[in-house]
């Protein structure tokens, strides 16, 4: 009885907070019809936009994963002093706002900042321009791969890695062929988190971006400018497309783990 | 290839403990040598220091009269299998086996053909034919031990160091793949070094035993010198069924606490003592004491008693030689236990019988 | 044996860096002469697409080349302005106030004297401080005093980050001083309980008509008068109407050529073009289309029926914007104390 009512709060729960709001978003998509939801793509603005959200989701994940990966296999192999606070300072920014994470890069890079004289004299633009959304989404996505990573790492690698040291692998060897691929599955769950977060990043990339339509904005800013242009179709069709793009990721992560799940208890 | 152990000391790196305190053992070439003991004892330390997983802090380790201290776990030419096997679980069977080949430099490396080859010799070897394209998690644990083994094996090593590799597998299999091991290392030839905590493995397996506790080597030998000489009262009750029965010595007496059993003469020092015996060289005396013993069953010449003395009513189990034309119950009868060994805290006082009765004929 | 390190793998691993860096590489060449960047305030997203589009035109016509491409970014006028001091790479700021302005003037982007390099202080248009009402007016709202009857809320964006709102609450403050016995004190004592009457303080001119228009939030919208036509205009009469106070606020949100982005860009010339073109003919017609008061005396009157009659104030006459941003929206100025208590 308990179970049953337990249940079905949970599911009032998610009919009344998760369910509604995408499928608002395809009905707000739908409702000047078809024809009207296919037109947003026919604007040069959210093309680019869409081609810069791949982009940054991309250099993003690239970048992020192989930071996790050195970071995650170093904190879970070795023992030095300050390790602790290390793998608190990696969680960072998952507590930290990510108008914070956008901030920060401002004081760093802004021409206000610590090396805004020399990167203005270098004439090469890194805040209000692609590198510098790429280091907001960076920075707010840093944690995923390497804590979805760290716990496989260092509890079901150690026997393997040893028995490959034993076969006389050295540790790259030990690494790349016996780490990483043990560890795939985690490895590509993390990756998909991380796409996911970084495809949806606003608050951070939105310090950083200037909003210049055609240039520097993303999805989720293009939304906000649709938006607040009265583009309301426009606006709402980017959001479904983007709620798609979120949603595949999230099943394929799903997938994956249900995989991992099966191969754990077989292996 | 032989080994030696030279004064090997590790401490624990959390509390600073030892865990293998000023070991010394030479393992012979060509043999099968058992580390066993009670887990905690120090085994595995001592094997993963052979294999240079774990640093020591003091001693020497020498393979055929080299030193390897300064070699890196990776090129000292080990095998190694470990308890949960290890298996690579992304990797097939014989890519697991052909891993230790595949990732040698370029210039050293077989070709591929050269490393399947080697990976069906193998396979036959282990007695697992066809199964090179499966997956650890499609075999079954006796079958992953062997894979372990073959992919141990494969790069041709020196030395062969298995870390309680049954462990994890059930009687009978385990029953099997131990004769099938000793077969193996008497083809091969391959030294090799077994940790265990299984006497009864250690003694079908190894024909030298090094028992361990506490992080030392207590007594190198074959199973039987463990068994027949034993150098510590530990010793004696890890090799081998042993009843403690307390008491003290006496004016040149071994006195039990126990009535009804035969004191007897010692050279020991006077105070408290235990005399360890193996049931089987408990000698029921009739017609000389107090006691009832009831024989419970038997199995050949052998019976299993239940021993009640008369006073205070104390009981033992043990199995001995059954007397000729013994009763089911005996009555009024005491027991002869001068054929064991006197001890006091851990160590002899008289470690060699008084009186050389036993039969060694009838034990198992 | 392990394929890890197969052909297929490196050939992706290879590509995804390719397309990770391709960003990285692209904005140098898009601030290239042709490619003008125009950071602007929030309720000029209309006016500026169609000058955007006509100058672009014309320029080519008149030097025979392909259009200039131009790019108009939004937001609150404050963390617009921001944004450029940070190195937003801004040809042109086409901000909601002056003192906006003077800051990027202040750190060196531009010459103190910007506003006196353009016709009519650098302001193309003026626009004014309204009152947008729900269809029929049904709180009968129709001047400052009737904002604060019981039961009316009021919704105007945040002052500290958004232009439009320092003009809302300066025109409030200015006739609070107007009125017979006006002080400082009595105006501030209105505001207070003005802003008693605020439900949300959203950051920019265009979030809070969001508020209004999108999500029915408030009975009263104080807006600029271009927005407030908009926003009748694009969502249909029949649900609007707009109140126009007897006294208010004349607003004159300025422009600027930002001289250090646009010689680093090498678009002085054309940056410059474009300020001017929003003060020809055509600009200010442009302006008046989308209720922009022209500040062509000749262009006004041909629209007259567009704008209502309005007595205005001007900024100078409450002590000029240095003055007003110091004593009002700093920290611990008037509005702090107005807010938070």
């Amino acid at each position: 009885m308990t179970r049953f009512m337990f249940a079905s709060i949970v599911y009032l729960l998610v009919a009344i907070m998760i369910i509604p709001p995408p499928v608002l978003v395809f009905v707000m998509a739908l409702s000047h019809g078809v024809g009207t939801m296919l037109a947003t793509f026919a604007d040069p603005d959210a093309l680019s936009a869409i081609r810069l959200t791949v982009l940054v989701t991309a250099a993003t994940v690239v970048i992020n994963t192989g930071f996790g990966v050195m970071a995650a296999w170093t904190l879970s192999q070795f023992r030095f002093p300050g390790r602790g606070l290390l793998i608190v300072l990696v969680e960072l920014p998952l507590s930290v706002s990510p108008v914070v994470g956008g901030l920060i890069w401002l004081l760093v890079f802004g021409t206000q900042g610590w090396w805004g004289k020399v990167l203005e004299q270098w004439g090469y633009p890194i805040m209000f321009a692609p590198p510098g959304m790429v280091l907001a989404t960076l920075f707010v996505t840093f944690p995923y791969v390497t804590r979805t990573l760290m716990p496989m790492l260092a509890h079901n690698g150690r026997e393997a890695e040893e028995a490959a040291v034993m076969l006389g692998a050295g540790l790259w060897q030990v690494l790349w062929h016996v780490t990483l691929p043990g560890a795939r599955l985690a490895l590509v769950s993390g990756v998909l988190l991380t796409t996911a977060r970084a495809m949806g990043e606003f608050g951070a990339v939105s310090v950083v971006s200037g909003h210049i339509p055609g240039l520097t904005e993303t999805m989720p800013l293009h939304i906000e400018t649709l938006y607040n242009g009265y583009q309301t179709v426009a606006a709402f069709t980017m959001a479904a497309l983007l709620a798609l793009m979120a949603i595949t990721v999230v099943i394929a992560r799903n997938i994956v783990e249900r995989r991992h799940a099966r191969m754990g208890i077989a292996a | 290839m032989s080994v030696n152990l030279d004064h090997i000391i590790r401490v624990s790196p959390r509390n600073g403990q030892p865990i293998v305190d000023d070991v010394s053992l030479t393992v012979a070439d060509g043999s099968f040598t058992a580390l066993v003991g009670p887990s905690g004892a120090g085994k595995t330390s001592l094997l993963r220091i052979i294999a240079g997983l774990d640093p020591h802090q003091g001693g020497q380790v020498s393979i055929d009269g080299a030193r390897v201290d300064n070699l890196a776990a990776r090129e000292r030419n080990i095998g190694f299998v470990f308890q949960h096997y290890a298996l690579f679980a992304h990797m097939s069977v014989a890519d697991n086996i052909g891993f230790g080949l595949s990732i040698r430099p370029r210039r050293t490396r077989p070709t591929r053909a050269e490393i399947a080859s080697r990976v069906a010799e193998l396979l036959d070897l282990m007695q697992l034919p066809g199964v090179g394209g499966r997956y650890p998690h499609q075999l079954s644990g006796g079958q992953r031990q062997r894979v372990a083994l073959a992919r141990a094996l494969a790069t041709g090593p020196r030395l062969l160091l298995l870390d309680e590799p049954f462990g994890a597998l059930d009687p009978l299999v385990r029953r099997q793949i131990r004769g099938w091991l000793r077969d193996l290392h008497e083809r091969l030839g391959l030294t090799t070094i077994l940790v265990t905590h299984d006497r009864q493995e250690a003694t079908e397996l190894a024909d030298t035993i090094a028992l361990m506790r506490h992080g030392r080597i207590v007594q190198a030998g074959t199973a039987r010198q463990l068994e027949e000489s034993p150098a510590s009262p530990f010793v004696m009750e890890f090799t081998g069924d042993v009843i403690r029965i307390p008491g003290r010595v006496e004016h040149g007496l071994f006195i039990a606490d126990m009535p009804d059993i035969h004191a007897f003469a010692t050279t020991g020092a006077d105070g408290r003592a235990d005399v360890l015996i193996r049931p089987s060289d408990i000698r029921l005396l009739p017609e000389r004491g107090g006691a009832m013993a009831w024989l419970r069953q038997t199995r050949g010449m052998l019976g299993t008693y239940d021993f009640t003395t008369s006073v205070g009513i104390q009981g033992l189990r043990f199995e001995t030689v059954v007397p000729d034309g013994a009763a089911p119950i005996v009555v009024n009868c005491a027991l002869d236990i001068s054929a064991g060994r006197i001890a006091r805290d851990d160590a002899w006082i008289q470690p060699v019988a008084v009186t050389a009765t036993a039969v060694p004929a009838l034990r198992t | 044996m392990s394929d890890i390190f197969s052909p297929t793998r490196r050939r992706f691993f290879g590509l995804a860096l390719a397309a990770g860096a391709a960003p990285l590489i692209r904005p140098r060449r898009a601030w290239a002469a042709s490619t003008l960047l125009n950071v602007s305030y929030d309720p000029t997203r209309e006016l500026y697409q169609e000058i955007d589009r006509d100058f672009s035109r014309a320029w080519a016509q008149a030097h025979g080349g392909s259009p200039v491409q131009i790019r108009t970014s939004h937001g609150g006028s404050g963390a617009q302005a921001r944004s450029v001091l940070e190195g937003a790479p801004a040809d042109i700021v086409t901000l909601g106030l002056a003192y906006d302005i003077d800051i990027l003037a202040q750190n060196g982007l531009l010459a103190a004297d910007w506003q006196k390099r353009l016709p009519h202080n650098s302001t193309p248009f003026t626009s004014t401080i309204v009152f947008l009402v729900r269809k029929g007016n049904p709180k009968n709202i129709r001047d400052w005093p009737d904002l604060l009857r019981d039961g009316v809320q009021v919704i105007t964006p945040n002052p500290k980050t958004s232009g439009g709102a320092r003009w809302n609450y300066l025109a409030a403050w200015g006739w609070a001083l107007r009125q017979p016995g006006g002080t400082p004190d009595t105006a501030r004592a209105y505001l207070k309980s003005l802003f008693g009457h605020v439900p949300v303080l959203d950051t920019g001119a265009r979030g809070a008509t969001n508020s209004f228009v999108q999500r029915g939030l408030g009975d009263v919208l104080l807006a600029w008068e271009d927005e407030a036509l908009l926003a009748t205009r694009e969502l249909g009469p029949e649900q609007f109407d707009i109140v126009v106070p007897p006294v208010t606020i004349l607003a004159e949100p300025p422009v600027a050529v930002v001289d250090r982005n646009a010689q680093a860009h090498g678009t002085t010339e054309i940056a410059q073009a474009y300020v001017e073109f929003l003060f020809s003919p055509v600009g200010q017609k442009i302006g008046a289309r989308h209720y922009f008061r022209p500040v062509d005396p000749a262009i006004l009157a041909e629209n007259r029926e567009r704008f209502a009659d309005v007595h205005t104030f001007d900024i100078a006459s409450l002590g000029g914007w240095a003055k007003v941003q110091k004593d009002h929206f700093a920290d611990g100025g008037i509005f702090d104390g107005i807010y938070t208590k």
